[in-house]
């Protein structure tokens, strides 16, 4: 069969809002995850490590909290899902509630981390 | 004619050269081929090429020749000095990259005599030369005499101890360390006096007993070792992926991206001497704004040890007992960022500008909380992420950072050069 016949796979959205609109999609690119944020609740961060804690592994998701109680972690991380570098937490994971996890746009949610710590003039 | 020799994996058959044309030197320190074969493990069973393996080997053997210039110990090597370390290039894949170093401490068991316990008319001796432990007086006790042997008494601290030993073994009471048996008679009987453990210190040393009763005997210490365990780099943050890692070219290491990334080194801000320690990062590429590059911080009672840059002002900090400090230069500069500290009063610090400057800013006592890289562990929690990208870490006792400047630049120089 040609290449130009070849079926393209469907490219992943480019303003997804939920982690459950990226699943069908998974692995994303590096390049793609960059762009985005996924930030969650208090409830869903415990969660994470609770069932990171069943299997302990050197690579280990672990959200940055927010000046809204909610936690980040970069999107990025979705190109090392569900067979990269992450497999083990995430295969753990209840994908009913990834549209729990708000996806938005990396400098959105950057603009919610705290300030750093100034420096001595 | 260009030859692909060096870009041969180092425990390939021919790495080490082929018939007829000419060889090439192979890694041959003990402690480089240690790190370099638990490297290919993590990569999944392949060794690195030997020009990477050959820069390895050629910077343990530097580090164990340079002196850590302690006052305290006018024998320590840089070499001794690092304890928790990872080359962060070099590795075939991010997982490599995170193994620490060193697996193990320096040798705690140098040849020093044990203090002898007597009991229940026993009588113990020990010959030096031969490493020789026997009864000379028969008692009443199958637990006396009993030998101590200084080592291994970091309380909390986990210890390989291993050895073998040789002689009358059925006469071995047995053999514990931090109360915890570690062989009997029986076992080493059954084992051609051979026994191997890791245990974490409760403050007590290795004791060996002999039967008392059964005297005379004599066992003789054939080999033995204690070791404290370093563990691994523990990358806990968010999301360090495979693309954040470079292993070689013009800019090797792994990046941070300034927001969420960060190493956990399961290296306790306390594991080392508050008036004897040292940080190191070395930084390929620079990053924005306020970026700990590595560090552990208390704000109450106030305790900072970090590498803090923030644009072209550099911050050092060890054991400091005040965050008040001026800026130093270099902080957006390429090269080893680096801070020592051997005295209460004082300490010294260095940049990418290779240049050494004393800070007279007093010690106090850390936490134990753990050292963070690419960002530093503030009460618990990463704060002031980096965005640099780093090929090199250590944290340790004093030692002297013009030497390991000079070590992990030209190691970084020729990693990067190896598989351009």
């Amino acid at each position: 069969m040609p290449d130009d016949l070849d079926p393209q796979p469907t490219p992943p959205p480019a303003n997804p809002t939920t982690l459950a609109e990226l699943l069908p999609f998974l692995p994303v690119s590096y390049e793609y995850g960059q762009q985005f944020g996924m930030v969650y609740s208090q409830e869903l961060a415990d969660r994470l490590e609770e069932v990171q804690a069943e299997e302990p592994t050197q690579f280990v998701a672990k959200g940055v909290a927010l000046t809204d109680g909610r936690y980040l972690l970069t999107a990025d991380i979705l190109s090392e899902v569900p067979s990269g570098l992450y497999r083990i937490g995430f295969s753990k994971l209840d994908p009913s509630r990834f549209d729990e996890i708000e996806i938005m746009p990396i400098a959105d949610a950057l603009a919610l981390l705290p300030v750093p710590e100034p420096m001595p003039e | 004619m260009p030859t692909l020799a060096p870009k041969l994996p180092w425990q390939h058959a021919f790495a080490g050269g082929y018939p007829g044309r000419s060889g090439q030197a192979l890694p041959t320190d003990p402690d480089a081929i240690d790190y370099l074969n638990r490297v290919a493990a993590a990569d999944g069973g392949v060794s690195v090429e030997v020009g990477i393996a050959q820069a390895i080997d050629a910077f343990v053997r530097g580090c164990k020749a340079d002196s850590a210039g302690y006052a305290g110990d006018p024998t320590r090597t840089n070499w001794d000095a690092i304890k928790s370390a990872c080359i962060m290039c070099g590795a075939r894949t991010l997982s490599g990259a995170l193994v620490s170093l060193r697996k193990y401490g320096v040798e705690e068991f140098v040849n020093q005599t044990p203090t002898i316990n007597d009991g229940g008319g026993s009588v113990g001796a020990y010959d030096s030369a031969t490493r020789t432990m026997s009864i000379t007086g028969v008692g009443a006790e199958n637990t006396r005499p009993r030998f101590d042997f200084n080592m291994g008494r970091s309380l909390g601290v986990t210890y390989k101890f291993e050895g073998r030993l040789s002689g009358d073994l059925s006469k071995v009471y047995r053999v514990l360390f931090a109360d915890t048996v570690v062989a009997t008679g029986a076992s080493l009987v059954a084992n051609g006096g051979v026994f191997s453990s890791t245990i974490t210190s409760n403050g007590y040393p290795p004791y060996f007993y002999l039967d008392g009763t059964q005297a005379p005997s004599s066992v003789r210490i054939d080999s033995l070792s204690m070791k404290a365990v370093i563990n691994d780099a523990t990358n806990v943050a968010n999301n360090f992926t495979s693309s954040d890692y470079s292993r070689s070219g013009a800019t090797p290491g792994l990046k941070g991206n300034g927001s969420t990334k960060y190493l956990n080194t399961n290296r306790a801000g306390n594991a080392d001497g508050q008036d004897d320690y040292h940080l190191s990062a070395y930084q390929t590429a620079a990053a924005g704004g306020v970026a700990a590059l590595i560090g552990s911080t208390v704000t109450s009672p106030e305790s900072r040890t970090s590498l803090v840059t923030a644009g072209a002002d550099y911050y050092p900090r060890i054991n400091n007992s005040t965050g008040a400090l001026a800026n130093y230069p270099g902080g957006n500069t390429v090269g080893l960022f680096a801070a020592s500290r051997a005295l209460a009063a004082s300490y010294v610090a260095r940049s990418g500008t290779s240049e050494n400057f004393p800070l007279a800013v007093a010690s106090t006592a850390h936490q134990a909380q753990s050292v963070y890289v690419f960002s530093q562990n503030v009460n618990g929690s990463p704060a002031d992420f980096s965005g640099s990208r780093l090929a090199f870490y250590s944290i340790g006792s004093s030692l002297s950072l013009s030497a390991l400047d000079a070590r992990v630049s030209t190691l970084v120089s020729q990693i990067a050069a190896a598989i351009p």
